[in-house]
């Protein structure tokens, strides 16, 4: 098993809070074999609204997830993404580049239009649509 | 931060590939202070899962989903993919 790590990006890290099975089941199967289940702190700015009732779902699981924060070399890295895919947001190329900071990273989304896209111009981080 | 000191053992073939990775310069203080903080947090995780679980039970739909997501996710590193 060559999978280090996986990193969810908002839309999966919404549906884990709403309870996804699918998620759960994968992400209990991760944790038991010492993968990290993380999440770039950009995704939180995706994912939250500042309401308490209304974030309680994502803030809930959120807690026991790793954070990854947005360093410099992973915002140069992001930028330089941004500049070979420009339709690309930079929610989506800070979560591939924190992804490539890691081999063997698994990504796992809801919407990989643009995440598949990036991550083939480094071709150091695996899409999964959840 | 409180901290505590401890005397610990390592397996030495593992020390030795770690220092071909890194360098002899390693800061063992805090490679111990993330195994701890990883173990805990996965820990706290699956106690998570096992309190989602608990209120709304994986149906078998769910576990067949969710076991073919693990699929995608191993297989899609396989070499060769």
């Amino acid at each position: 098993m060559a999978t280090n790590r996986i990193l969810l990006d908002s839309g999966a890290l919404t549906a884990f809070g709403d309870g996804d099975q699918a998620l759960r089941v994968a992400i209990r199967r991760a944790t038991t074999e010492g993968i990290d289940v993380a999440v770039p702190t950009i995704v939180i700015a995706e994912s939250t609204t500042g309401n308490g009732s209304i974030d309680a779902n994502v803030n809930r699981v959120l807690k026991d997830l790793e954070l990854v924060e947005l360093s410099t070399a992973i915002a140069r890295r992001a930028a330089a993404l941004r500049y070979r895919y420009k339709a690309a947001g930079v929610p989506d190329a800070v979560v591939i580049a924190t992804a490539d900071a890691i081999a063997g990273t698994v990504v796992y989304t809801s919407d990989p239009r643009d995440l598949v896209t990036l991550a083939a111009i480094t071709r150091r981080t695996t899409v999964v649509t959840i | 931060m409180a901290t505590r000191k401890l005397s610990i053992t390592v397996d030495t073939g593992l020390l030795d590939a770690l220092h071909r990775q890194e360098g002899e310069d390693l800061n063992f203080s805090a490679i111990v202070n993330d195994a701890l903080s990883a173990r805990i947090k996965r820990h706290n995780l699956i106690a998570l899962l096992d309190e989602m679980d608990r209120e709304a039970p994986i149906t078998s739909e769910g576990l067949a989903a969710g076991e073919a997501l693990w699929q995608r996710t191993v297989s899609s590193l396989t070499p060769g993919r």
